[in-house]
């Protein structure tokens, strides 16, 4: 072979593995493209990743009853949650919770679609395990731990030392509902140092609180959490003579249902509120 | 006396005439009878005279306008039995004449029981006062129906075919009954069927014809053959035997002359 | 049936007295541990002592609404049954409950009686009213009892859609689910001022339809017959109605469609009083407040978590006995 000829085939073989290599070089400096469909994870995806990151977020998120970010989704576009606008978008991770519709998730899995599923927080401490969880999946570590280093001083600030008095403390939603061991609202209100409510009544998860048996036991502290003021049945029991003439307004605070429906950074606003309107009414 | 006058009564149903420009008079004390071919409009006039529909003309009571009278003093001085028989509900005879003590509101009091019970003895019902209406035959209903009617001691009865469907015991119980409520001073006014019948209770008589009065008077007149003829078209004789009239009707009507041979 | 009068009072006593009991075990019952003698030893306590609160904001005003409801729908039921002579006639099976339902829904869940509570009561009156106006241009007067059956269900199962749809327009999700109340009924949870509100309607039409008895009674004889006795039909067809629409739609509005008591209690209760309409009025009062009350202390004393609907109970005991008296009456009425 000539000495010209081999220049050639060598410039060719070296274009030619140049350009078999060039996608995966493209592919590591592309930045990953991700898309939630569950209000929680939502959330999760707001705080840590950046924008160009989020492909599109479940409508959800956008209602100003359900979520604390509605204001921070401009330009993001909100979607249903189909596995039509999901295979149009094309993203590279779906974050879905484990309550999340198993067909849905199914079906994108066998479409070749990656679903990561988050679980719902039952006690403070997976919050964290889930910002892990999440910021490992978008290579945002980082912004994980300067978001985990915030919660940590919140905590300090909040966790009650004394521990021989325990204030007692009740949950109430829409339809009578409260939060009983656990549940995420539990562990916030046993955080502060509160009991529950439903500890006196031996019960767990989320129960029926029957009006009656919440004004005998007289809590120290009412917890209620609104969810709207459009006109329900469910919302008959806030509006109820006896529970304005038991519990007066140093009783009652009101949280809204928004800040802890889901275990996420913004579910400490919570604690944070709690914390703070407790003192407020011991001085 | 003159106790009704009825004076150009017309009652259309729809754009149809059912009586037309009627008039006579009703006197107290007697059995005045109402005959005539079906739909000739005799229910109708009935129904008019109660003020149960409406109707054009005018009706005097005792020489005043009728409609003069509050609905409550008319209940309590004109009674009405309509053609429909069976109570809707399976009352005892007792509440059920007791309904025609409504319009006085004493069923509970002493002078309206005194009332009650004087009416189930006059009708033969004392020993079926317990029972349930609808376990009482045809002539004993009948009975339990003019109890009931009487009971509102009235002046005026206005009766709508009040035997029809009884076997003739219990039609001549019946007439019976209210021959002697008349020689009380009842006045009768009813529609019937039974020219026989009519021969020999009624004391005056008036024959409709489509809506109109054909002829009306005292009865053995009214039932002579030319006037059943015209209302009927039938042949008929009018005999007495034993003193007890009765009428003959025949079928079918040829001429009112001798029927042609061959 | 000797003395059918004696019979009567003594109905009339034995009724009174178990409305009484069950008002008082009504007032026992509850999710806490108070009983009612806990209540007797109140004397000088505070109104805001938790006893009080419990007894007088939470369990007087579920017992009086039980009764009240109660006496509305036997007392409509009686006066149906009497003016229609049909004895498959109640206001749930003729469509009265769910349209005064359909009214209160619209009007509460739009919010428009946010600002005047009399609102709901007033919509229950007009939806109650009518569905009894349609009934009768579609059954016309002298339906045969099968015919108004027929019209009823037609009123019923329309208005229990339009609820539906009407709910899922509200902006709060729990709407959707709040139809078993609607179509099922309940007394529990409300507070003194919500049923001082519907208790006067629900006066006025207990008098409308007891004032009614003489007119009931007269039209055992048939229409002609009774206005022979002096009762103008249309009057007494006007007072039927718009005292059944007022008892009915009043009780429907706080405490949703509770269905078949109108039914059964007359049915019952007819030959303790010699089948006189008039009697079987004041009879089904009674005995329709201790249905009520009774079932609404059976739904306490159950084992379920969540507490079961009133409506469940009376349908339980009502469905059936519906089909028994097709059965029975099946040639005579169908």
């Amino acid at each position: 072979m000539s000495f010209w000829r081999s220049i050639r085939v060598g410039i060719i073989s070296i274009a030619y593995l140049l350009i078999q290599s060039g996608p995966i070089l493209a592919l590591d400096t592309k930045p990953k493209r991700f898309i939630s469909i569950n209000l929680c994870t939502d959330q999760l995806l707001l705080d840590l990743a950046s924008k160009e990151q989020i492909l599109a977020l479940s409508h959800m998120i956008g209602d100003s009853n359900s979520s604390p970010y509605s204001e921070r989704v401009k330009g993001i576009p909100l979607i249903q949650g189909t596995v039509e606008e999901i295979l149009t978008l094309d993203p590279d991770l779906v974050f879905a919770s484990n309550h999340s519709n198993p067909i849905t998730i199914n079906l994108l899995r066998r479409l070749g679609i990656k679903v990561q599923t988050i679980p719902s927080v039952k006690d403070l401490s997976q919050i964290e395990t889930n910002i892990d969880t999440v910021a490992n999946a978008i290579g945002q570590t980082t912004r994980a731990n300067q978001v985990k280093a915030a919660i940590r001083t919140l905590l300090k600030k909040y966790k009650r030392k004394e521990k021989l008095y325990r204030p007692v403390a009740a949950t109430i939603w829409a339809n009578n509902i409260s939060a009983g061991k656990g549940t995420l609202q539990h562990s916030i209100i046993a955080f502060l140092g509160f009991k529950n409510l439903s500890e006196k009544l031996n019960v767990t998860g989320l129960y029926s609180l029957p009006l009656e048996v919440l004004i005998e036991k007289k809590p120290n502290l009412l917890l209620v959490s609104h969810y709207k003021n459009a006109p329900s049945l469910s919302n008959a029991i806030f509006s109820h003579p006896a529970l304005k003439k038991a519990f007066g307004s140093e009783t009652i605070l009101k949280i809204p249902d928004k800040i802890w429906l889901c275990g996420t950074p913004a579910s400490y606003k919570a604690l944070e509120l709690i914390g703070e309107g407790w003192r407020e009414r011991q001085r | 006396m003159t106790l009704l006058t009825i004076d150009e009564l017309s009652v259309k149903i729809g754009s149809s005439p059912i009586l037309n420009s009627v008039t006579f008079e009703l006197q107290q004390g007697k059995i005045i009878g109402l005959m005539g071919a079906n739909g000739s409009g005799k229910s109708t006039l009935l129904k008019a005279i109660a003020d149960l529909i409406p109707y054009s003309g005018q009706i005097f009571w005792r020489g005043q306008p009728i409609k003069k009278l509050p609905s409550r003093a008319r209940a309590k001085t004109i009674g009405y039995l309509g053609q429909s028989r069976l109570p809707s509900w399976s009352l005892s005879v007792r509440d059920f004449v007791a309904l025609g003590r409504l319009p006085f509101e004493d069923r509970n009091k002493n002078g309206g029981k005194k009332i009650l019970e004087k009416s189930i003895f006059e009708c033969d019902l004392a020993d079926l006062s317990d029972r349930l209406v609808t376990q009482l035959s045809g002539g004993e209903l009948a009975r339990a129906r003019i109890a009931r009617v009487i009971a509102g001691e009235p002046t005026l009865l206005l009766l709508d075919e009040p035997i029809a469907g009884l076997d003739p015991l219990h039609q001549l119980e019946i007439m019976h009954l209210l021959q002697e409520k008349v020689s009380e001073g009842l006045t009768v006014f009813l529609i019937l069927h039974d020219l026989s019948l009519a021969a020999r209770f009624t004391n005056r008589l008036i024959l409709l014809k489509e809506g109109c009065i054909l002829v009306e008077g005292p009865t053995a007149p009214v039932l002579n053959s030319t006037n059943l003829a015209e209302a009927f078209k039938i042949n008929s004789r009018y005999c007495v035997t034993d003193g007890i009239p009765y009428v003959v009707p025949t079928y079918p009507i040829k001429t009112l002359s001798e029927p042609q041979k061959g | 049936m000797k003395k059918n009068s004696y019979h009567f009072r003594k109905t009339l006593s034995v009724l009174s007295g178990l409305v009484f009991l069950f008002f008082l075990l009504s007032l026992s019952l509850g999710p806490s541990d108070l009983t009612i003698f806990d209540f007797w030893s109140l004397g000088e306590t505070k109104k805001n002592d938790t006893t009080w609160l419990i007894f007088f904001e939470i369990r007087l005003p579920r017992a009086i609404l039980g009764l009240a409801v109660g006496m509305s729908l036997g007392l409509a039921g009686a006066a149906l049954q009497g003016y229609l002579r049909n004895p498959l006639a109640e206001p749930g099976i003729i469509g009265v409950s769910t349209s005064a339902s359909l009214f209160t829904v619209i009007i509460f869940y739009s919010g428009l009686s946010a600002g005047f509570a009399l609102l709901m009561p007033f919509a229950g009156i007009l939806g109650a009213t009518s569905a009894v106006l349609i009934l009768q241009s579609l059954a016309g007067r002298n339906a045969s009892a099968l015919t108004v059956v027929l019209a009823g269900v037609a009123i019923s199962s329309f208005s229990g859609a339009l609820i539906s749809l009407a709910l899922n327009f509200s902006a709060n999700p729990f709407a959707t689910y709040e139809i078993v109340f609607w179509l099922l009924g309940s007394v529990a949870d409300r507070g003194l001022d919500q049923v001082a509100i519907a208790l006067p309607f629900m006066a006025v039409g207990w008098a409308l339809l007891l004032w009614s008895g003489n007119p009931l009674d007269a039209l055992t004889l048939g229409e002609e017959e009774a206005a022979s006795l002096g009762y103008k039909l249309s009057r007494v067809r006007a007072q039927l109605v718009f005292g059944t629409a007022v008892a009915v739609g009043s009780a429907t509005s706080i405490a949703g469609t509770i269905g078949f008591v109108g039914l059964v209690v007359p049915h019952l209760l007819r030959p303790f009083v010699g089948n006189r309409p008039k009697l079987l009025l004041s009879a089904s009062a009674l005995g329709g407040a201790a249905l009520v009350l009774a079932a609404d202390i059976a739904v306490r004393l159950l084992p379920f978590k969540q507490e079961l609907k009133l409506g469940v109970i009376t349908a339980l005991i009502g469905a059936p006995f519906f089909l028994l008296l097709i059965i029975k009456h099946r040639r005579s009425v169908l």
